[in-house]
């Protein structure tokens, strides 16, 4: 926008007389502007009121979350590292146990027919503990581990 | 002018930490996040493995209520039971005092 120039008092040979008459239409329009400059720095205020307001927010939010997801994780690394346990105490003290104690009793059967028709519905030591048997468990912590099958 | 300077730079401050808060908590949120879908098979196939367990636990439990039930018909099956510990051992009978004087 191309204002008219004021003349300097500063500047040698001004005259006060110089001064052009004040345009009234010139300072509605700077007042208008100044106005409306204060008028957008107010909403420009707002803006970013609102924006640190959603921010707190989501940030709140957010933490929550976090929050939720690490105790997931915590829980299921604990109950993870329990159950290796119980697998480990499951075939280190279970399995052989079952083992012995199957392969016992269906060599009794065979020498005992009424006994027979009672173990036939159990299957063979060979297939059977074996289905259980754990892969490698992931690095373990102390965990209380479940108590092995055995009176 | 200077009050209204001090207020932009404020909010837009607030504005920065916020967006840095946001962005540290997302990136946290993402490997929590990770982390747990990583957890996520080797949880499922130790719960497989302990679903095993217990079938073949119900297993063994049936197979000594019977062999107990049998043992009460046929104690031929007793020592076998004892030496598993499922029966306890028969206590050794107390020889009889002398009667006393």
């Amino acid at each position: 926008m191309n204002l008219p120039q004021a003349p300097d008092p500063l500047v040698p040979g001004y005259n006060s007389t110089d001064v052009p008459p004040a345009d009234s239409t010139l300072q509605a329009k700077v007042a208008g502007l100044d106005e409306s400059l204060d008028h957008l720095r107010r909403w420009f205020h707002v803006t970013l009121a609102s924006l640190v307001f959603m921010l707190a927010g989501l940030n709140v939010y957010l933490f929550n979350q976090v929050r939720i997801v690490r105790r997931q994780a915590f829980d299921m690394v604990r109950q993870m590292n329990e159950m290796s346990e119980a697998v480990k105490a499951y075939e280190t003290n279970s399995v052989p146990w079952m083992d012995g104690f199957t392969a016992e009793l269906h060599k009794f059967a065979e020498t005992h027919p009424d006994f027979a028709s009672t173990m036939a519905r159990y299957p063979k030591p060979s297939g059977q503990a074996k289905a259980a048997a754990p892969q490698p468990a992931p690095a373990a912590a102390p965990a209380p581990a479940a108590a092995p099958r055995k009176k | 002018m200077i009050k209204t300077t001090t207020i932009t730079a404020s909010l837009g401050a607030l504005v920065m930490v916020s967006v840095i808060g946001s962005t540290s908590l997302c990136f946290r949120y993402v490997r929590s996040l990770n982390a747990v879908l990583t957890l996520q098979p080797e949880a499922l196939r130790l719960q497989g493995q302990m679903g095993l367990i217990d079938r073949n636990r119900a297993i063994m439990r049936a197979m000594v209520a019977d062999a107990v039930e049998y043992s009460k018909r046929n104690p031929a099956i007793d020592p076998l039971l004892v030496r598993f510990d499922v029966k306890p051992k028969p206590s050794a009978p107390v020889p009889a005092k002398p009667a006393a004087r």
